[in-house]
């Protein structure tokens, strides 16, 4: 089962037939392959971010100004993370339109909407990154608005100890962006690609 | 895995493609060594790193060199509305934050800045232009990057 998994997400014998596009568009195959993309640009950036609040900016101008493919880059990074939240959106709606939420199909159903929002809190913690006037004023109105909700302060307080744009804050998001969102979403995919497997013989492509 | 081609041709392509990949790896840790001199007070420039058309605008330090002629022209890529950095276009500058568009000698063309781009004082000796650092680099969010002197392009 494992090694199935490894070597083919789908059996090794399918019908024809059953390869059809329509049956999901491959929405969800696509959005993995935009994190793979993201991860892959991700990593690449890293080479050369400065998380502070004095050398963020500064280390995106160098990148792009410097670095050999720095624009080309740094672009590709953004224009997917824009791609991966349309696909998954777009996923999602296919997922409902289908019914394919239903029993016994609710555990992925449960994970894909964890990854859904922990792909838009990715996003959202890589908005700030740059450090320019756009990152810094999204964050700001995203984390007044936390404080509309319950425990909202609390939320508040745990990611931006020192303010939008603090050397702490700007830190934490770094570190989630980068390490602890990236570790859970790459997991949970795991798993949701694991149940689809697993759950053969529920649907006709499978 | 039992249907990769064994060949010698494949071989050579797979190796030929790590080297590509090298190499491009390589050309991306390597960052291009900067022209322009830069101190904490002042640049130093070389007139010819100045284009005859259009302008060499150095966002990092905040300003933009432009020629006239003979003459130069530093401008200072603060907003003079709120002191946003301007981005140079064809035309001239443009800020980002509320629009405001500046000719390519610094004059408002339109929007909410109410002066000319701030013009900075040049020193000409020996083909170098030494021009003071711009106020739009000393931003509180917009901050000079850190890199070795010498570095910067």
């Amino acid at each position: 089962m494992i090694k199935d998994l490894a070597k083919h997400l789908f059996p090794r014998v399918v019908l024809g037939e059953n390869l059809k596009l329509r049956y999901t568009f491959c929405l969800g195959g696509l959005a993995f392959t935009c994190l793979l993309v993201l991860a892959t640009t991700g990593l690449l950036l890293l080479f050369y971010y400065s998380p502070s609040p004095s050398g963020a900016h500064g280390s995106i101008q160098f990148f792009e100004r410097a670095v050999w493919g720095g624009r080309y880059l740094r672009s590709l990074h953004r224009i997917a993370s824009h791609a991966l939240l349309v696909l998954l959106a777009l996923h999602t709606l296919r997922v409902i339109q289908t019914g394919a939420f239903q029993r016994p199909r609710k555990l992925n159903w449960v994970v894909g909407c964890l990854l859904l929002f922990l792909c838009a809190f990715e996003a959202y913690t890589g908005y700030l990154l740059p450090m320019d006037q756009l990152a810094f004023w999204a964050t700001e109105t995203g984390m007044e608005l936390l404080r509309a909700l319950p425990l909202g302060g609390a939320i508040r307080a745990v990611l931006v100890p020192d303010g939008v744009g603090g050397p702490l804050s700007l830190l934490r998001f770094f570190a989630l962006h980068v390490a602890v969102i990236p570790l859970v979403v790459f997991s949970l995919s795991m798993l949701h690609f694991f149940v689809i497997r697993r759950q053969k013989g529920l649907l006709p492509y499978l | 895995m039992a249907n990769v081609p064994r060949t010698r041709r494949a071989a050579l392509e797979a190796i030929g493609l790590a080297a590509l990949g090298a190499a491009g790896l390589w050309r991306f840790l390597t960052p291009r060594a900067g022209t322009v001199d830069a101190t904490p007070e002042a640049l130093r420039i070389r007139e010819e790193e100045v284009p005859s058309e259009g302008a060499l605008v150095l966002p990092q330090f905040g300003l933009a060199v432009v020629r006239r002629g003979t003459e130069f022209l530093a401008l200072d890529l603060a907003c003079t509305h709120l002191g946003c950095t301007v981005t140079a276009n064809a035309g001239g500058f443009a800020c980002p934050c509320h629009g405001s568009r500046f000719s390519a000698s610094g004059d408002v063309l339109n929007g909410p800045a109410p002066r000319a781009l701030h013009q900075l004082a040049i020193e000409r000796g020996g083909g170098v232009l030494r021009v003071p650092r711009g106020r739009g680099a000393s931003g509180k969010v917009a901050c000079v990057h850190g890199a070795p002197e010498g570095r910067e392009a």
